[in-house]
């Protein structure tokens, strides 16, 4: 009966949530009418609500989830100040020349600036109102151009920093407690977010050079596809090389500053992300400022914060309480110092025309939009998990999945299956709140490698997004698209895509070291 | 402990309060059954436009606290890892940044259409559907959900309350029952913003004109355009 009313209670969710109303409250709110229903049948104990708020406390107040608001911010600012219609711009500029090379900046823009958002409705309608059109109007074939920015726009889940790589990371690594604890796997490591985006960054660039690899493969074949352009109008190449170096070199900067300090072990994503963050609201100061002198506090800021992390990095010990300071301990404490208080300055002066200009009003604004309804929807999950593990749920799917035929192959062939179908449906947030903590406990338990596993997850609902017809991303760049893209040609555009990423799916099952080789290296 | 008795009336206070305002809950159905009264759509009208513009100004505010979450941890990094600093009510003072926007900003949000939908039916309805899903969304999920985090909280709260509980480091801020209240702040804050809406959803029901949504919020019911 409890079991009944468990499987009930999850397709009654899914069909819920087709309605239209808010996913969070769909999913909290359908359980807790079976809850009812439980306790009429005497399935179901109330006390197990009970512990409601003592369940939702420590989901606001986790620390590394404090990750999520600090990388939103930061997507949120650089999309805002414009900085990837810039980069899109002159990349196209520099290598139009080049057989499909409007089409292979796309996806490096892609990849570079969708990473801090991670969010698939937003990162592709933002690419496709800025790409398709040029894209167009260049003469490619609108098939291979929505097809390519579909799927760059999904890319920005898998390469890190990624606001869904941390919310995988942090969910598998509850999940990794649990299989511990409750299904006595043997092991003692903890999994870390840091550990997931060590693990998928290298999956996350074969991508990148598969997906550019095609566009030039098939532009090289057949040229009236992705034709070349000349270069614009009164300019020499190392013009264009210069402008694309200024407009690429910062946002580059920035993402690989955050993501060396978190893969180093420098700073705890959390702090990497605020890094990244305070790094943002500069460089939006910097191309935004109204005065002369404000885009220099920017810019003396932001050089100052570096001097102050190369400072550090050469080991000299600056701590304040020591006794045995040496000459050159003091010189740097005072520079450091030095530095410090310029940066202070700096992002004061920096900070006043944003606030001015209400950009960072409306940045914030936003990300406050963005990360509400990622914990709303945590919150909802809760609940749903809550009663669904109060009739026994959890029991169920562990013993179905290791019913599946064909041992723990056939249980992650079923899972991935599952959760493939659900990407339909779904955001990748839903799913890895809601999915993750039921499926992951039991497949880690066989002795999966629990950052392979995350991998092979995001990289699977990844492809869920791009399949025809439902995928997620497709629905969203219909949205955008102008008439002369037919859904026909949407859909034959993205089907190499998703060759590209069964490829990759596979050459991660078969050969695990892709995804787990980087996480032992940071390790050691 | 007198503070102790102080609070625990307060408790009881509040909770009287919370039950006089309940029947307000009804308020909906109420207004699509019953025949057209010019006191009851001026009522709703203005209660509609009260909450909204709660909510949006407790969003305006709480927005702020995102910046200022980014320099707080920045500085922290910097202090701790450079200088060897570290403050721990400095560093705590980050929880309680983020966990402001987290449950402040959720009824902003709620208001500003930003949770999501899954749209794949809902982005092909009518706008007297899209009014419907919202009506029955409120009684059977949002308000039952709310109600549940709300009325479970008593006694999460109340204990928090009368130890006046902290951090559980020496040194910390000494407002985690602060901290705990946001809980039922949050599920209160999405009633009241639901029955909002709700009561938007009534009146589209029977086809009448909504009153003027607070800025940066798109229509209900309708395509998702930002309204100027």
């Amino acid at each position: 009966m409890a079991e009944g009313l468990a499987i009930a209670m999850f397709i009654c969710a899914c069909i819920g949530l087709m309605g239209g109303y808010n996913v969070a409250f769909t999913l909290s709110g359908v359980s807790l009418i079976f809850a009812a229903l439980g306790v009429a049948t005497n399935t179901f104990e109330t006390e197990f609500l009970l512990s409601l708020p003592g369940r939702i406390y420590p989901l606001i107040t986790r620390d590394i989830l404090m990750a999520v608001p600090l990388f939103v911010f930061m997507g949120v600012m650089l999309e805002k100040s414009r900085i990837a219609e810039d980069l899109l711009e002159s990349m196209g500029d520099l290598f139009g020349p080049l057989k499909g090379g409007l089409g292979i900046s796309v996806v490096f823009v892609g990849a570079l600036l969708a990473a801090s958002t991670g969010i698939v409705g937003a990162t592709v309608v933002t690419m496709g109102l800025l790409s398709l059109p040029t894209m167009l109007k260049r003469q490619y074939a609108p098939s291979l151009a929505s097809g390519s920015i579909a799927a760059s726009g999904t890319l920005g889940q898998i390469i890190p920093p990624s606001i869904v790589l941390v919310i995988l990371g942090d969910q598998m690594s509850n999940a990794y407690q649990e299989a511990q604890r409750s299904f006595g796997l043997e092991a003692t490591g903890v999994v870390s977010v840091g550990d997931l985006f060590a693990g998928a960054l290298l999956p996350g660039l074969i991508l990148v050079g598969l997906y550019a690899l095609y566009i030039s493969i098939t532009a090289y074949l057949r040229p009236n596809m992705a034709p070349a352009q000349e270069w614009p109008e009164g300019g020499s190449p190392w013009l264009f090389i210069r402008k694309t170096l200024i407009a690429m070199l910062p946002p580059i900067l920035l993402i690989v500053a955050v993501l060396g300090s978190i893969l180093s072990g420098y700073a705890t994503p959390t702090r990497g992300a605020a890094l990244g963050a305070l790094g943002a609201i500069l460089l939006a100061a910097y191309r935004t400022a109204p005065s002369k002198t404000s885009q220099r506090a920017a810019f003396f800021s932001a050089t100052a914060l570096l001097f102050l992390i190369v400072i550090d990095l050469t080991g000299v010990d600056m701590r304040f309480d020591q006794n045995d300071w040496t000459a050159t301990e003091r010189i740097s404490v005072t520079i450091a110092l030095l530095f410090a208080g310029l940066a202070l300055m700096g992002t004061a002066l920096a900070m006043a025309p944003l606030m001015k200009s209400k950009q960072l009003g409306d940045v914030s604004r936003t990300t406050m939009h963005i990360t509400s309804m990622v914990f709303v929807i945590l919150i909802g999950a809760t609940v749903f998990s809550l009663i669904f593990r109060g009739f026994g749920g959890d029991e169920l799917v562990g013993q179905l999945l290791s019913a599946a035929p064909g041992g723990k192959w056939g249980a992650l062939a079923l899972v991935m299956f599952v959760m493939f179908i659900l990407g339909f449906f779904l955001d990748f947030i839903e799913i890895t709140f809601v999915v993750v903590p039921l499926v992951a406990p039991p497949l880690l338990a066989t002795g999966m490698d629990p950052i392979w596993l995350g991998v092979l997850m995001a990289l699977n609902l990844q492809t869920s997004f791009l399949t025809p017809p439902f995928g997620f991303a497709l629905f969203y760049l219909r949205g955008v698209a102008p008439p002369e893209v037919t859904t026909r040609a949407l859909y034959r555009g993205v089907l190499p895509f998703i060759l590209i990423q069964i490829i990759v799916i596979l050459l991660v099952i078969l050969a695990p070291g892709i995804a787990t080789k980087l996480p032992e290296m940071m390790v050691n | 402990m007198i503070s102790g008795e102080l609070i625990g009336n307060l408790g009881i206070a509040l909770k009287a309060i919370g039950w006089a305002f309940s029947p307000a809950l009804l308020l909906p159905i109420i207004y699509i059954f019953t025949p057209h009264f010019g006191w009851l759509k001026r009522t709703v009208e203005a209660l509609i436009e009260t909450i909204d513009s709660f909510s949006f100004w407790v969003g305006e505010i709480t927005k702020w606290c995102l910046p200022i979450l980014v320099l707080v941890v920045s500085f922290t990094v910097f202090a701790l890892s450079i200088f060897g600093q570290s403050w721990t009510k400095l560093f705590e003072s980050a929880d309680y940044l983020h966990a402001t926007v987290i449950m402040l900003g959720a009824a902003a949000t709620l208001m500003a259409g930003q949770h999501v939908r899954v749209d794949v039916f809902h982005s092909r309805m009518s706008t007297k559907s899209r009014a419907m899903v919202d009506f029955i969304g409120f009684y059977s999920l949002l308000l039952p959900v709310c109600l549940i985090i709300l009325w479970n909280s008593q006694s999460f709260i109340s204990f928090a309350w009368r130890i006046l509980e902290g951090s559980s480091e020496s040194d910390g801020i000494r407002g985690a029952f602060l901290l705990k209240t946001l809980i039922p702040a949050f599920a209160l804050m999405m009633i009241l913003q639901g029955l909002s809406i709700c009561l938007r959803a009534a009146m589209c029901l029977r086809e009448q004109e909504r009153p003027k949504r607070p800025p940066h919020t798109p229509k209900f019911f309708s395509h998702q355009e930002l309204e100027k």
